[in-house]
């Protein structure tokens, strides 16, 4: 297998892990909760 | 702007790139519209967390769905005008717990 597609499979696993969907669980051990509060998505946000 | 190319074709990412945009000199008193408007322009958001304490006011933690989404709006949210105060978005460094 040529080296760059080895490389790019490598890389692609790495984004893939960095790009997993976070639990909220995760988020609350990443992300301070005093002093902040959590923004609900107002009826028009419509991901893009 | 079409979605950029997501696929392993050499697009490597720093380390330091994450889906955790941390935004500082924000408007104090600044909408959950207004957020959702100046961010989802960028991408799918999973979370805003705003702070609202005297400490934490001004800044925001911004949770992106895709990492090229989250690094796209750093890099065009950096210095972007919101009435009147330049925002400042970095990454996000969550620090190592548990040493």
């Amino acid at each position: 297998v040529p080296p760059e597609l080895v490389n790019a499979s490598r890389w692609q696993a790495d984004i893939e892990m960095r790009n997993r969907p976070i639990t909220d669980q995760e988020l609350d051990e990443l992300l301070p909760s005093d002093g902040y509060t959590i923004l609900e998505p107002p009826t028009s946000y419509k991901p893009v | 702007m079409n979605a950029m190319q997501h696929t392993a074709t050499g697009m490597r990412l720093p380390p330091v790139v994450n889906r955790i945009l941390f935004v500082k000199s924000l408007p104090y008193k600044i909408s959950a519209e207004d957020m959702y408007d100046i961010f989802g322009k960028y991408g799918a958001i999973r979370q805003i967390r705003l702070g609202t304490s005297n400490t934490t006011r001004g800044t925001a933690y911004v949770v992106y769905e895709d990492i090229f989404e989250a690094k796209n709006a750093c890099e065009s949210l950096n210095g972007f005008q919101v009435a009147g105060r330049y925002l400042i978005v970095l990454y996000h460094q969550p620090k190592k717990l548990g040493k």
